[in-house]
Formats: structure tokens, C-alpha cells, sequence
């Protein structure tokens, strides 16, 4: 009798056939899995090996890498890098000041620490950081870039209405009692209408200005003493006609803006009335540094400068126009959807070549804003449209109940946006967004038509060079460029899949 | 119809503005610098060289303006501009004078809001073909695909003469001069036709430059020069002279390494030019040394010309009709007396 074979213990897992793991297993389920996949994995073969060989010969193995234009003329079948070296300071910063670069060093090291310590996700005081990269950051690089002398300005007869004003307007809002609000209408009114007749006559008698004795006392050609007349008035003017408390505040705080933006706009020189220019004490100068105006800016400098900018403005701008586009006042969303329509109408070359040629024509002569501001604020106004209209993709996106419940909740219009629908419907749309980011990254190098030498400009310009015109040249500055925006793009783009990885709450399907 | 009448009414109003701005010299005074549209990169005309300085024939104009006004040939502000954008940024008052290989014709003169103000480089429309197609003259064409650049006078040259000679063709049409030569050099087309200068600067860029040919017709007049805003007459007479005062340099044997030997001579002719002698810097309203700090600062026509586009160069330009009227060229500067 046989003994029986009881196995009393579990035979070990045969390991999996050979052919379905490791390298080969991979393969076969990869690339050979079906006649189709085999033809395009040969296909695709066929096609690196035809291409990938001469890339790489071209670019690194034969490629120019020391000596000069001579080496690159006798080498004309490959890249010649030494040419990007010896232009590789104006690649970045343009007709910078030579002396003043470590101000452009500073600031992009500035930069890239602030994204990098953004990006890492442990970095103490990250909130901080954030706040400062968006708000202190553009207001120092501008500082820094452009140089010249910043501190306190003139304290003039004009500031210092500029600053009282608010405040006897502000005494004004909180008196609850302000049976005189008809009056001070009247008597506004009285007072424009007078401005007004000043304005007309100065116009029809031919003059410019209204003198008395040695002093101007109404100028024709300052803007702003038409509109420092109007906003008070104007602002009032709703304050006699709206009885409520509430109301009465918003149009207070309306006031004290447009004051902030008068007293900016005399801290950056723009014209004041001259009556009121009076100096009672100098100014002074805090920082003090070569000035280099933006007509040197360049390079990739120019392009951040740009690309920053649109970015760091269009979001806000973009949140604040979709929500106005949805939102029940008429008035608001009649202003936001023509806004919006007029922008996308328009090519962004139209934008920056109207900004840059045609806006002169039409101003004053002597008042001029600056070349590249005046770019700056097309670009950012132009993304904006585009960027409000990916939001408010988002904010359809977000189900009725989610806003009945806020409202349900009790939450204001604002408490709800920022609690509730704004932070569900940027996530969704954060592909939209970031597909924007890139489309202005790259439609910064339409600044050249309008003189203004970005990266592509600054290598397009140095092309040009006849000690440099050997045949490769071209190729290699192009290759350059590409390859920088290439980086530069595609790591946006991988920030953004992290960001929606992170935020993925489950509601992908 | 209406419409159309209020939207002229305000351009008249616009360029009116522009003009009541007449002291453009008072204007680069006070700015302590002139500022000068030139192009966007044109080999040996306008290019930034590695230091990242603008230098060129064109360049060099301007700078002569600035030694001449400001006694420094250094203080220019130098605008890049399209070919699309150039008349406009003058008109806008961008810039003050414009030295950017901008072709002289009745209409640019006339219509334009601008004033040429001489001819600093006597230019004409060449064609290129290759050595291998044994054409000996632009007259064999026919039939030819020919690779230009969009959007310039170029492009309607080359469709009047081959008109003119009952000649068929077909255009094959870029933005950028490079892209042109590429597709020349790639046989995408027959002929490549532009300037000569440009030819010149383009053909060391060709894969075998000793394998094409430059056709001896010349199918256009190309008299490139500065120009300035109409009806600032002042600011126009001292670009003009500016440029006189480069060529009769030249004339007067004046150059930068002997300008200040010079300033002793004899001569009347160089005493007045050099303002030893006479009032021409102050009925310019400029100094009695405007003449000197040109040639000093930026050098005699001759000199820029070598410097920039000259034989020794790449470009290897030969004088030809650039050459001055005494020897053999047409470059004939009135006097300065």
C-alpha cells in the first residue's frame, strides 16, 4: 500500500510566465499587443531613427562650441552655440544699463525663490511669501528695474487737499445727521457749472489758462482739474440722492479710491493743476539709483516683465469681470459683457499697436505715458477678457444647489462667492487658466511690432549682425528661443496638473 | 457720410497737434537726447553688435545727429521699428528723426506727414539665381517662382517689371528676410529678389555662396535716407546738413584721426565747415563745432561706410554709384559756405 502524499504545506507561487514581465513582458503588452500597435511601434522606431541621429549631431556632438563667428562659418551644418554665448547678456536683458544688471540678478533670484518656495508645500509662512509675490513683489521690481529716485513727494497745496479732502468727507458720512446733503448738492452743482462756464469761455476766448496776477489759477490742458472738480461733485451728487446708511458708505469708500489714485498719480509725476503746485515742503528721496528707462528693458527680463504682469493682473481682473457678467445689476453686466466682447473683438496686435502709435495722436501734446506701460496695461486688460471668460465657464459649472445653499446659509454675495462657488469653480477651470498663462507667455513676443525687444526680438535683432551671418546662426538663435519658452510653458503646465491632482476631491470621472 | 467727414476732421485735429509741436530741436535740448527709429535688425544698417550698442550706416546717421545737436555722439535713444509702424511712430512724434532703410518716393514725401532729408545709401532691386540655371540676365525669367518679402515696395517692383516685359512669374511671399533666404536656399523658388545690399548680406548666408549669381539688371531706384516730421523746417535743415556735412567731409579729405590737424587748415572751404570760420553751426542753431563733433565723434561718410558696410566688411559692398561724385559716383553734397 502506497503511502499517501498529503502536501502539508501551501506550494510556493510559480512566479509569472516569462513573457508577461520585466522588460519584455512590458513590451509585448505595450508596444506588440496587436498588428496595429506592432506597426505603429515600427513606424515610430523608424521615425526617432530617422530623425533623433542628425538631432543630436546638429545640436550637440558636431555642434560650434568655442571660438567665434569663424568657427561657426566654417561649420555651417550644425548649431553654433558660441554665438548664443556671446549674446547671451542681451538675450536676457536687453539694452540693459551694463553697470545695473545685478538689480535684474536680484530681482529674478527674488523671483525664482518666491516660486520655489511657493511651489514646496512645507515652506513656513507660505501665505506670506504668496501675498508679497503678488502685491510687494511687482511694486519692488518695478522700483528696482526702473532705478531713479523713490521716496515721499512734494508736500504741495494740492496734496494736501488731496488728503484732507477724504477725511472732511469721511467727518461727512459718519455725522448720521445730514439734513444739508440737498445743500451741499446745490451748491457743487453750483460750483461745476461754474468750472464748466470757466472752461467754455477759457475755450471760446482761445486761452489755455486763467490767470490772476502772476498766477494760474484754471488750466484748460490739465486733465485732472476737470475731474478733481467732477469726482467730489459727482460723488456727493449720490450721496444727496441716496438716504440709506449702507449706501452711503459704499459711495465713501468709491471716494477715498479715486483719492488714493490722485495722490498716486502725483507721487508718479502726472500732471497736477498748477495752482495747487505750490511746494510747502521738498520732497525726499529715500532710494536713489541710475534710472534705466524701459526703452533699455529687454530680453527675457522684457518677457517676464510682461508675461508676470498679465498673469498677476488678468486672475483678479478676470474673477472680478465673470462675476459681473452673472451678475443681476443690469448696468454691471452690460459694462462687464461689453468689456469682455470689446477685448476678444480685437487682435492683441491691434491692442499694443493702438497703445503704441496711435494713442500719441490723439493726446495732448507733451502728455506721454510710457511705451511699455502702456503695453502692460493691453496685455493685462486684453487676458482679463479672456480669463473672465474661463471663470465663468467654471462658475456655470457649479450645480444651482450650491448657491441656494449659500444663500440658504445666509451668506452675503461676497461671503458666498469666496466661501462657496469661487473656490469649486477656479478648480475646475484651472486647465482653462493655465492654458491662458501660456497663451499670453507666448503672445508677449507680439511687443515687437511696437519696439519693444522681448527674447524673440533681442535674438531676431542679433541675428542681424553681419559678424555673425554664418548660415547656422539663425537656426541656433531660434532653437534657443524655443527652447526657453519650451521650459518655461511646459513647466507651467506641469505645475498646473500637480495643483488639479491636489485639489482632485473626487469628483473626477 | 458724416461720419466720414467727423473721422477726417479729427485726424486733421491729431496731426495738427502734432505739428503745433514744431520745436522738435528745442524738444531733444531739453530731453539732452534725440531719439531715432531704425529697424529691427538690417545687417550693416541697423544691428546691435555683441556689446549690445546699436551700430550701422543708418545708426551712425543718427549718432552724427546727436554729435552735431548735443555735442554727443552717444546720446540717442534708438527706437526698433517695423516696416509697418515706421511713418506713424514719426507722425506720433515717437521718435524724432527716422534712419531706417526707408526708401525715398513722391508719395512717402507728399502724403505722409514726412520729409526726406537726403539720401544716405543709393540702393536698387537685384535679383539672385543660381549658377546652375545658366540665366545671364533678369530678361530670361519668365515663367520663374520668386521668393521676396511681403508687405514692402520689393514685392510691387517685381510685379512691374515683369508686366513690363510680358513676363510670367509666380511669388512666393515671406515676412521675415530670413525666412526668405531659407527658402531660396532650399529651391523653393528660383529667384531670390530684393535689395542688393540685402543680397549681399543674405548670399554669405547661403549653403554655397559661390554657387549663385547676382543678375546685372537693376529694376528699381532705392534712394534710402532719413527722414523727419513735416513742418518742424529747423529740425529738417539740420538732419540735412548733418548728412552734407558727412559727405563734404569726405569731399574735404576730413577725418576723424585728422579733424583736429584740420581745424589749422588753410582752406576756406574746411574752416567753414568746421565753424573756424563763418556762422553755419549758429544759423542751424547749433554750435560753431556742430561739424567738428560729427566727423570727430562719428567720422566722414567714407568712414562709416567702410566701417559698416564697406569691402572690409562682411557684407563687402563696393562703393559703386555710393562712391563721391569725383570719383566716379553720384554722392554730390551742396556746399557749405
Amino acid at each position: 500500500m502506497s503511502k499517501a502524499y498529503v502536501n502539508d504545506e501551501r506550494h510556493p507561487d510559480l512566479p509569472p510566465p516569462a513573457s508577461t514581465v520585466g522588460a519584455v513582458g512590458w513590451m509585448r503588452e505595450h508596444l506588440f499587443s496587436s498588428p496595429a500597435n506592432i506597426l505603429m511601434t515600427v513606424v515610430s522606431i523608424g521615425l526617432l531613427a530617422y530623425v533623433v541621429p542628425p538631432m543630436v549631431s546638429w545640436l550637440f556632438t558636431s555642434a560650434v562650441w568655442s571660438g567665434g563667428a569663424d568657427a561657426c562659418r566654417a561649420n555651417p551644418d550644425a548649431a553654433c552655440w558660441t554665438f548664443v554665448g556671446a549674446r547671451f547678456d542681451q538675450f536676457v536683458y536687453g539694452f540693459y544699463e551694463k553697470t545695473e544688471r545685478w538689480r535684474v540678478d536680484i530681482m529674478l533670484i527674488l523671483l525664482f525663490a518666491g516660486i520655489a518656495a511657493l511651489v514646496y508645500e512645507k515652506t513656513p509662512g507660505r501665505k506670506w511669501i504668496g501675498m508679497f509675490m503678488l502685491i510687494g513683489y511687482p511694486i519692488l521690481s518695478w522700483i528696482m528695474l526702473l532705478g531713479g529716485d523713490w521716496g515721499t513727494p512734494n508736500i504741495s497745496l494740492y496734496n494736501v487737499i488731496v488728503v484732507l479732502l477724504p477725511i472732511v468727507g469721511i467727518a461727512l458720512l459718519s455725522y448720521d445727521r445730514l439734513p444739508s446733503a440737498r445743500t451741499i448738492g446745490i451748491v457743487l452743482t453750483a460750483f461745476y457749472l461754474l468750472a464748466i462756464a470757466l472752461l467754455l469761455g477759457l475755450t471760446a476766448a482761445g486761452k489755455t489758462e486763467l490767470w490772476i496776477g502772476s498766477t494760474v489759477i484754471y488750466s484748460l490742458v490739465r486733465l485732472d482739474t476737470i475731474i478733481i472738480t467732477l469726482i467730489p461733485f459727482l460723488g456727493l451728487f449720490a450721496l444727496t440722492k441716496s438716504g440709506e446708511m449702507e449706501r452711503r458708505g459704499t459711495i465713501g469708500i468709491a471716494m477715498l479710491v479715486v483719492f488714493a489714485i490722485l495722490v498716486l498719480g502725483f507721487f508718479f509725476d502726472l500732471p497736477a493743476p498748477s495752482s495747487l503746485d505750490m511746494t510747502l515742503v521738498d520732497r525726499v528721496v529715500v532710494v536713489s539709483m541710475v534710472e534705466v528707462p524701459t526703452k533699455q528693458w529687454g530680453g527675457f527680463m522684457l518677457t517676464l516683465v510682461i508675461a508676470l504682469t498679465g498673469i498677476v493682473a488678468s486672475l483678479p481682473l478676470g474673477v472680478l469681470l465673470a462675476l459681473g457678467r452673472r451678475s443681476n445689476m443690469p448696468a454691471i453686466r452690460v459694462l462687464c459683457v461689453v468689456f469682455i466682447e470689446f477685448w476678444r473683438g480685437v487682435p492683441l496686435i491691434t491692442v499694443l499697436f493702438m497703445a503704441s502709435v496711435m494713442l500719441p495722436l490723439f493726446l495732448p501734446p507733451g502728455v506721454s505715458f510710457d511705451q511699455l506701460l502702456r503695453a502692460l496695461i493691453g496685455v493685462a486688460l486684453f487676458s482679463a477678457a479672456y480669463m473672465a471668460e474661463v471663470v465663468r465657464g467654471g462658475l456655470q459649472a457649479i450645480p444651482k444647489g450650491q448657491y441656494e445653499g449659500a444663500d440658504s446659509l445666509g451668506l452675503t454675495y461676497w461671503q458666498k462667492m469666496r466661501l462657496i462657488i469661487l473656490p469649486q469653480a477656479l478648480k475646475i477651470v484651472i486647465p482653462g487658466i493655465v492654458n491662458t498663462f501660456i497663451g499670453l507667455f507666448k503672445d508677449t513676443t507680439l511687443v515687437l511690432i511696437i519696439g519693444l525687444f522681448d527674447l524673440l526680438g533681442a535674438v531676431q535683432a542679433s541675428i542681424a549682425d553681419p559678424n555673425w551671418n554664418a548660415k547656422s546662426v539663425a537656426y541656433t538663435g531660434y532653437v534657443f528661443t524655443a527652447f526657453v519658452f519650451w521650459v518655461c510653458c511646459y513647466g507651467m503646465s506641469q505645475y498646473s496638473r500637480y495643483l488639479e491632482r491636489k485639489l482632485h476631491t473626487g469628483h473626477k470621472r | 457720410m458724416k461720419f466720414k467727414t467727423l473721422l477726417a476732421a479729427g485726424a486733421a485735429i491729431a496731426f495738427s497737434t502734432t505739428m503745433a509741436s514744431a520745436a522738435t530741436l528745442d524738444d531733444v535740448k531739453a530731453a539732452g537726447k534725440i531719439k531715432c527709429g531704425v529697424s529691427q535688425g538690417l545687417p550693416g544698417f541697423s544691428n546691435p553688435d555683441d556689446e549690445g550698442n546699436w551700430s550701422g550706416l543708418d545708426v551712425a546717421f543718427c549718432r552724427a545727429m546727436a554729435a552735431a545737436v548735443l555735442g554727443d555722439s552717444n546720446a540717442v535713444e534708438f527706437t526698433p521699428l517695423s516696416a509697418k509702424v515706421r511713418f506713424t511712430a514719426l507722425q506720433s512724434g515717437e521718435i524724432d528723426v527716422l534712419s531706417r532703410n526707408t526708401t525715398w518716393t513722391a508719395t512717402r514725401d507728399n502724403s505722409l506727414g514726412l520729409e526726406f532729408v537726403g539720401v544716405n545709401y543709393y540702393d536698387g532691386q537685384g535679383f539672385m539665381v543660381r549658377k546652375d540655371l545658366g540665366v545671364k540676365s533678369a530678361t530670361e525669367l519668365s515663367g520663374a517662382a520668386v521668393c521676396t518679402n511681403t508687405g514692402t515696395t520689393t514685392e510691387l517692383n517685381v510685379a512691374d517689371y515683369f508686366r513690363a516685359q510680358g513676363m510670367d512669374y509666380t511669388v512666393v511671399a515671406f515676412e521675415k528676410a530670413d525666412e526668405v533666404v531659407a527658402a531660396y536656399d532650399a529651391g523653393r523658388c528660383d529667384v531670390y529678389t530684393t535689395d542688393r545690399s540685402g543680397l549681399a548680406a543674405q548670399r554669405v548666408k547661403l549653403a554655397d555662396p559661390e554657387a549663385h549669381v547676382v543678375l546685372p539688371e537693376i529694376i528699381s531706384k532705392e534712394p534710402l535716407g532719413p527722414a523727419v516730421r513735416h513742418g518742424d523746417n529747423q529740425w529738417g535743415d539740420i538732419a540735412r546738413w548733418t548728412l552734407n556735412a558727412m559727405i563734404n567731409a569726405e569731399e574735404l579729405g576730413i577725418t576723424s584721426a585728422n579733424v583736429d590737424e584740420m581745424k589749422g587748415s588753410d582752406n576756406p572751404s574746411i574752416k567753414r565747415l568746421l565753424g573756424t570760420e563763418g556762422s553755419v553751426g549758429a544759423d542751424l542753431g547749433l554750435g560753431a563745432d556742430w561739424a567738428y563733433n560729427i566727423v570727430k565723434q562719428v567720422g566722414n561718410y567714407g568712414e562709416v561706410y567702410d566701417a559698416t558696410v564697406g569691402p572690409n566688411t562682411p557684407l563687402k559692398l563696393d562703393r559703386g554709384v555710393n562712391a563721391l561724385w569725383t570719383q566716379g559716383g553720384i554722392l554730390y553734397a551742396a556746399p557749405v559756405r
